[in-house]
């Protein structure tokens, strides 16, 4: 202690001169606040000085300004998590201007006596002053409570004069009332009252024992024992809570438990730090307790945290779940769906074998239902992977806020569907499309304030993001009342960039032209250039969506907004289909249900073939028919004028089936099967090794009951050739 | 006998008469004082500079507050010894300076006999 002591001695002319250099900053950020009281780099930097103040005081022991530096240092903490303080208290200015003049005038009588640390009452009534801001900030006010106490007496005085229905409604709110005001008042009353119980577990004598402790540590009247003593009180509590906790409880049990290793492993000594840790810690517990008040006055239970509003709600229980486990889960069930096929399968070799018909018809039903059990199963299980859309949404009105400040817009966001669920899988594509487009939507769709006055519109533009669910789809749908897309600028910006030929662009429709907006030839991000309404990144939209077969409708308005919906199949993250199941050829394949438009029978006759291949016409359309062989290397079966093979006796030589193919965009192509076999559900594996990856014209295979193995054609693919 | 034996210190506070009180410190118990630093952004560059043995970080600093500096220090050299001293002794700092790999954490007001007790414990010396 000897070499501080004259470290302290000779370092005290330092400390005066940081105070006196502090002392000048303070009063130029002073006036820099009363100027623009929001500024949080001002607001932050006046705590600092406060925080700096505090520290060094203390370690010269000049208590007086160590402890007014504290006080104001806590104010501007506030001010710093709430920068909209000093706007409704200017007063708190002055406060801090009459600070400053009280720690000039310490440093100037510390030169004539240097024992001029202690505090005068003075002082001690400007902390007063700090103090009583603090609580009208805190708007602990127990004026309101009181108010808030002989309103519930009027009301109950009232009760016996009202209809019976109304006095339920007002009971109910009395109720509601008289928990928040115990709540209110917690803090007030003696916490003896006070009992925790945790899931039934009373843990009010362990509360206690470690509160004495800390209050023992804190007069700094421990004894060496103490220390332990708290430890293990700690450690008790510790294991008892995290026996009975759930899971909001958890992470604070956790974050205790994680002190209680730390302290330990670092060979941290009980000071005070650790007495402020632990009393912050077992502070936050208690708040999550089930809280019982003994108090005669207040006979309510209530949680203390989420306030009494909330316990009206229907309790969730949740539980953790490792995503892989579910995954493996799901995959099990996948397995499941294939055994029930081949309870199908075998009913119907039964069926031919011949056996006794209410026998067959036993094992139908049973079979049946335990395909239902199973769709149901595989249900539920998907569910639990599926998230609320607000996760997506809840980010946006930050977006919009933020562009439209920048470049000098004023737009507000309105937003619906928070809690329409969605795959977690899908989150991250859906999310980058969805920037992009309202980003858009804001940046080129929404006009000036000035423009919009003068087009008779509201000086503010809104965007609006609606999500609806539909059979087996997500809807979400972002909107804007802004300018609309001009048609003919985006037709000559894309006629410019080759995008498109002039018959193409004579011919287009105004639909399709808005649907120009996604070709990536126009709007990729280093083109960042204003396409008459939209522009930068759409393609992203575009290739997000495709990766999980969605689609884009873009309605126009021309002059009064756009609309963009995006729209996502939910059988999509399903890993069954139904699917059609064909011959071709010797070969047997599956096309699922949603890539089919429709079966054709045609006869062969009206089948026509060109050098590009063959064509028929169905319902005054004109449709082509794709060379399934010819691609897939059938080549020995390959022509239109093919002779019947062994394998396809039963087919007429006279008619030929077609089936036409479902893509995005209306399809007038079609494939051609020598049979159809059937329809049924599949669960779509898809291929793991890189040889089946390439395959060119297929997605992924399936097994079926009789344990074969089927390729699925895939319509996209098919389509692109 | 000294405490120690001429390993590297660097000091960052951005008071400086407590930069001082620590320097006199370190310098009585036979440590070399490598460097000091006012702030954040100082105190990076000085450590990328000396890659000293010790370190003593304030938090409330300008530029980059204390804690960051932990961050960036700790993920990218995760061996350096750093003792937090400070005045902030919200409960949280605290565990998040020692969770993410602070050896010690000493509040303000400190004296001798306190410092060198954390700088025994995160340097290991009996």
């Amino acid at each position: 202690m000897s070499v501080s002591d004259e470290n302290l001695a000779e370092l005290f002319e330092q400390y005066k001169d940081e105070v006196r250099e502090t002392i000048g900053t303070l009063d130029n950020e002073l006036v820099a606040i009363e100027q623009e009281p929001t500024s949080s780099e001002t607001i932050f930097s006046l705590f600092r000085h406060m925080h700096s103040l505090k520290g060094s005081s203390k370690m010269f022991n000049v208590d007086n300004i160590a402890n007014i530096a504290h006080r104001l240092e806590d104010l501007m903490s506030m001010i710093d998590k709430n920068n909209a303080i000093l706007t409704k208290h200017p007063k708190i200015i002055d406060l801090l201007f009459k600070g400053n003049d009280i720690f000039r005038d310490i440093i100037a009588k510390l030169e004539e006596d240097i024992s001029y640390t202690t505090m005068t009452v003075e002082h001690a009534a400007f902390i007063g002053e700090i103090q009583s801001q603090i609580d009208k900030i805190n708007r602990r006010d127990s004026q309101l409570i009181d108010s808030a106490r002989k309103l519930i007496d009027d009301l109950e005085a009232l009760l016996p004069s009202l209809e019976e229905t109304e006095t339920e409604n007002l009971k109910k709110d009395i109720v509601d009332v008289n928990n928040g005001l115990t709540l209110a008042t917690l803090d007030e009353m003696g916490s003896s009252q006070i009992r925790f119980n945790y899931n039934g577990a009373d843990l009010t004598q362990d509360v206690r024992a470690m509160e004495e402790l800390l209050t023992k540590f804190k007069d700094l009247k421990q004894t060496p024992e103490d220390a332990d003593n708290f430890m293990s009180a700690a450690n008790k509590l510790y294991n008892a809570m995290a026996d009975v906790a759930t899971e909001d409880a958890m992470s604070l049990i956790a974050e205790l438990g994680d002190g209680l290793t730390l302290f330990s492993e670092r060979h941290l000594e009980m000071d005070l730090m650790m007495v402020e840790f632990f009393t912050a810690m077992l502070n936050e517990l208690k708040e999550k307790f089930q809280v019982e008040v003994e108090s005669p006055a207040v006979k309510t239970k209530a949680s203390a945290k989420s306030g009494a509003g909330t316990s009206k709600e229907p309790q969730v229980k949740t539980i953790r779940v490792d995503e892989a486990k579910i995954d493996l889960f799901l995959e099990s069930v996948g397995k499941l769906i294939t055994k029930s096929e081949i309870l199908n399968h075998l009913q119907f070799s039964f069926r031919q074998a011949g056996i006794d018909i209410a026998l067959l018809r036993d094992f139908s039903t049973v079979s049946r239902t335990i395909s239902n059990d199973i769709v149901n199963l595989q249900r539920s299980i998907m569910e639990v992977r599926q998230v609320e859309m607000n996760n997506i949404l809840k980010k946006f009105p930050r977006l919009v806020r933020d562009i439209s400040h920048k470049i000098g817009k004023e737009a507000e966001m309105v937003i619906s569907g928070e809690r329409v669920p969605i795959d977690k899988s899908l989150l991250d594509d859906v999310e980058q499309a969805m920037v992009h487009i309202v980003r858009n939507a804001v940046d080129h769709g929404l006009e000036t304030p000035e423009e919009r006055m003068a087009a008779n519109k509201p000086r503010r533009g809104t965007v609006n993001i609606n999500v609806t669910p539909e059979e087996a789809a997500i809807y979400i749908e972002v909107s804007d009342d802004g300018r609309g897309l001009n048609i003919e600028k985006i037709k000559s910006k894309a006629l410019e960039r080759g995008a498109i030929t002039d018959e193409q662009a004579q011919a287009m429709t105004d639909k399709e032209a808005s649907m120009l907006i996604f070709n990536s030839g126009l709007s990729t991000k280093d083109q960042a250039t204003d396409l008459s309404g939209r522009g930068v990144g759409m393609d992203v939209v575009m290739t997000n969506l495709k990766k999980w077969n969605g689609e884009v409708v873009v309605d126009n308005y021309p002059g009064r907004g756009l609309t963009v919906g995006l729209r996502l199949p939910v059988t999509n993250t399903l890993l069954t289909k139904e699917a059609l199941m064909l011959r071709v050829g010797s070969s047997t394949f599956c096309l699922p249900l949603e890539f089919v438009n429709e079966i054709v029978t045609v006869p062969a006759e009206a089948v026509h073939h060109h050098k590009e291949g063959a064509v028929f016409r169905h319902r005054d359309m004109v449709i082509s028919v794709i060379d399934l062989k010819g691609l897939l290397g059938l080549a020995n079966e390959t022509g239109g004028d093919r002779v019947p093979t062994e394998t396809e006796p039963l087919k007429s030589s006279k008619n030929r089936i077609f089936v036409i193919l479902r893509g995005k965009i209306e399809s007038r192509q079609s494939i051609e099967a020598d049979e159809i076999l059937g329809q049924q559900k599949i669960v779509i594996k898809e291929f793991e090794l890189e040889t089946f990856r390439r395959l060119p014209y297929f997605n992924g295979l399936t097994l079926l009951g009789d344990g074969r193995v089927v390729l699925i054609l895939d319509s996209e693919k098919l389509l692109d050739s | 006998m000294p405490l120690g034996a001429g390993q590297t210190v660097l000091i960052v506070d951005d008071s400086p008469v407590m930069r001082q009180m620590l320097h006199k410190m370190f310098v009585n118990e036979g440590f070399n004082v490598v460097g000091q630093a006012a702030d954040g952004e100082e105190a990076l560059t000085l450590f990328e500079r000396h890659k000293p043995q010790l370190t003593t970080l304030d938090i409330v600093m300008p530029k980059i507050r204390g804690t960051e500096v932990l961050e960036t220090l700790m993920a990218k050299y995760p061996d350096s010894r750093i003792i937090m001293a400070s005045s902030v002794s919200d409960a949280r700092t605290v565990m998040h300076c020692l969770k993410i790999g602070a050896k010690q954490y000493i509040i303000k007001p400190y004296d001798e006999d306190k410092v060198m007790s954390a700088v025994k414990k995160a340097l290991d010396l009996s």
